[in-house]
């Protein structure tokens, strides 16, 4: 057994090597149980599932927070993910003190969220999205189906030509009118089903049922992913339109992944995460972080702070003899 | 072993310390490199205070500089570093000729993307051991400075490449976290040059760019280290003398 142990160390540390020799032959011989332990991982563990969730999981799981985002969008109300540089300018973005790096980012995403989200894909749809709704129709749910065909039996489609005709033509302020007339009415019922049309509402309840009916039918996820290319690769649109919502979050808060529980640092489900990140995501769990609008780049400087110590203290006068002081070094004998 | 596998896929349960919120997979990890950072450092005292019971200190000779045990299990940590280095490189080259929409498609690719997966977090565990006891061990003093701002420097590189490839997972953990941490990157004013959310932008950052950076960086910090592996302690060096 002590013979073992000894070939076994020479084997892993060679006592016989210094230097490079001694950590690549080390290494060489790590790969074999470092492998054994991944792969009995891997096998037992596998890895984090998929589920990714699309539009079309949102506006069927959660239609009326779907309808009132998209309302939201077009009423370009602030506060939301999509506001700001380098998106546009409906809001200032966050600050530290006179440190504004956000405000003065050109505009690289340029979106503008009640055109691009909402007003685009149904005009897009009116030539081409239909016909990729009745492609995927097969594939949906039967009560989808119904929906889909109550719509078109209902002529949707002339009414959302309509609706879109009316929209364009109105001015901002009569936009803002309808838009707010119709967030207030169904914020205040909080479902879409059992609010009854209004003149009040202008075109906004036709044109956001129309884009819920594009987005249960799978159309909106392409839409707005399409329109750089025909085969897209950035889903910074779907995103954003997704991120404005109460449902993710929801979807995110019941995976336990909302800010609150350090989302960064936070796995799939039950798998381990990013937890070497956890020193930087405990930060938003903490007041003033926790409640204040500038929370990302407070946090930011706060890392930026914790990686220069880290790097830096054996420069800091007087730091370093403060490892002195750690338990540990009374390993190394006493002077 | 497919039938034998454990789901880890039902959501996990969280321990609350005040404002602290973890998981109990991560603050598994935690007390993983806890043990395996004090344990040796429990055995290597023991055994220290037993080879001080053989000898009296004195002032000349060689140094020790720490426990032989301690020194050869600091020296497994860092062939465990490289070597699951090594195997992350070996399976994500495997995933990336592959392609993104290979990653969920078969038993083979979803065990070998568990195998990154493992093979990351085994990496983590070991460097961040790696990172441990060279801070305790003063292993920034001096001459050794270069050594150690090279090794800061490949340890955040490595934490970068990993968020990457978070991002491009392709599940809602993904996709959370990139709405969430997408907020920094504005804030600090670099929206448009690096945008979460762009998947064909993360997903070539994380198997092109990033790889050559970590790989350039590590063999830097190896360079580095292998030239200044003579270790100068905080204190006096101990000397040993054998008792008559």
């Amino acid at each position: 057994m002590s013979r073992l142990k000894s070939s076994l160390r020479k084997i892993f540390v060679g006592d016989d090597l210094h230097g490079p020799a001694k950590l690549y032959r080390g290494t060489v011989v790590a790969l074999i149980p470092i492998l054994a332990i991944a792969i009995l991982c891997a096998g037992f563990f596998k890895a984090p599932e998929s589920g990714q969730r699309s539009l079309q999981d949102w506006a069927n799981a959660a239609p009326t927070d779907f309808v009132l985002t998209a309302a939201f969008e077009l009423a370009n109300q602030k506060g939301k993910g999509s506001n700001g540089p380098p998106y546009n300018l409906l809001d200032r973005g966050q600050s530290l003190g006179p440190i504004d790096p956000q405000a003065h980012t050109d505009l690289g995403i340029p979106i503008d969220p009640g055109n691009d989200f909402v007003i685009s894909p149904l005009q897009v749809s009116q030539t081409q999205g239909v016909y990729a709704a009745i492609g995927n129709f097969r594939g949906l749910s039967t009560d989808a189906q119904i929906r889909l065909i109550e719509g078109f039996v209902k002529g949707q489609g002339k009414a959302i030509d309509g609706a879109l005709g009316k929209w364009t033509s109105a001015t901002s302020s009569q936009q803002a009118a309808w838009t707010t007339s119709y967030i207030n009415a169904l914020g205040g019922k909080n479902n879409r089903e059992t609010l009854e049309d209004d003149p009040s509402y202008g075109p906004v309840k036709t044109l956001t049922d129309a884009l819920l009916f594009l987005a249960q039918a799978g159309t909106l996820d392409g839409l707005l992913t399409t329109q750089q290319g025909p085969y897209p690769s950035d889903f910074t649109k779907p995103a954003l339109f997704l991120g404005d919502g109460k449902w993710i979050a929801e979807e995110a808060h019941s995976a336990f992944l909302d800010g609150d529980r350090m989302a960064v640092a936070s796995g799939t489900n039950s798998f381990p995460g990013q937890f070497w990140l956890t020193p930087y995501a405990f930060w938003y769990s903490v007041k003033p972080f926790s409640t204040s609008r500038n929370a990302d780049i407070e946090v930011f400087a706060i890392l930026l702070i914790i990686c220069l110590l880290t790097m830096y203290h054996p420069k800091i006068p007087g730091l370093p003899k403060l490892v002195r002081f750690l338990p540990f070094q009374s390993l190394r004998g006493k002077t | 072993m497919i039938e034998l596998a454990v789901s880890l896929n039902d959501p996990a349960r969280y321990v609350n310390w005040g404002p602290l919120t973890i998981s109990f997979p991560n603050l598994f990890m935690f007390c993983l490199i806890l043990l395996l950072f004090f344990v040796p450092m429990i055995i290597g005292s023991a055994k220290l205070r037993k080879e001080r019971s053989a000898h009296t200190l004195a002032e000349s000779g060689t140094d020790l500089h720490d426990p032989q045990f301690l020194h050869r299990w600091r020296h497994i940590n860092n062939s465990v570093s490289l070597a699951s280095l090594i195997l992350v490189f070996a399976s994500g080259i495997v995933m990336a000729s592959r392609g993104l929409s290979w990653l969920y498609a078969s038993n083979v690719s979803s065990f070998v993307h568990g195998l990154h997966f493992w093979s990351v977090q085994l990496f983590f565990v070991s460097i961040i051991l790696h990172f441990m006891f060279n801070f305790w061990r003063a292993a920034s003093k001096g001459q050794r400075f270069p050594m150690w701002a090279s090794g800061v420097i490949s340890f955040f590189a490595c934490m970068f490449t990993a968020y990457t490839g978070g991002l491009v997972a392709g599940n809602l953990n993904s996709q959370w976290i990139a709405l969430q941490s997408k907020n920094v990157f504005n804030a600090i004013g670099v929206g448009t040059l690096f945008d979460p959310l762009n998947v064909g932008q993360m997903l070539t950052l994380h198997i092109a760019i990033f790889p050559i950076v970590v790989a350039s960086l590590t063999l830097w910090h190896i360079s580095i280290a292998q030239q200044r592996f003579i270790h100068l302690p905080w204190r006096r060096p101990i000397t040993l003398e054998v008792k008559e």
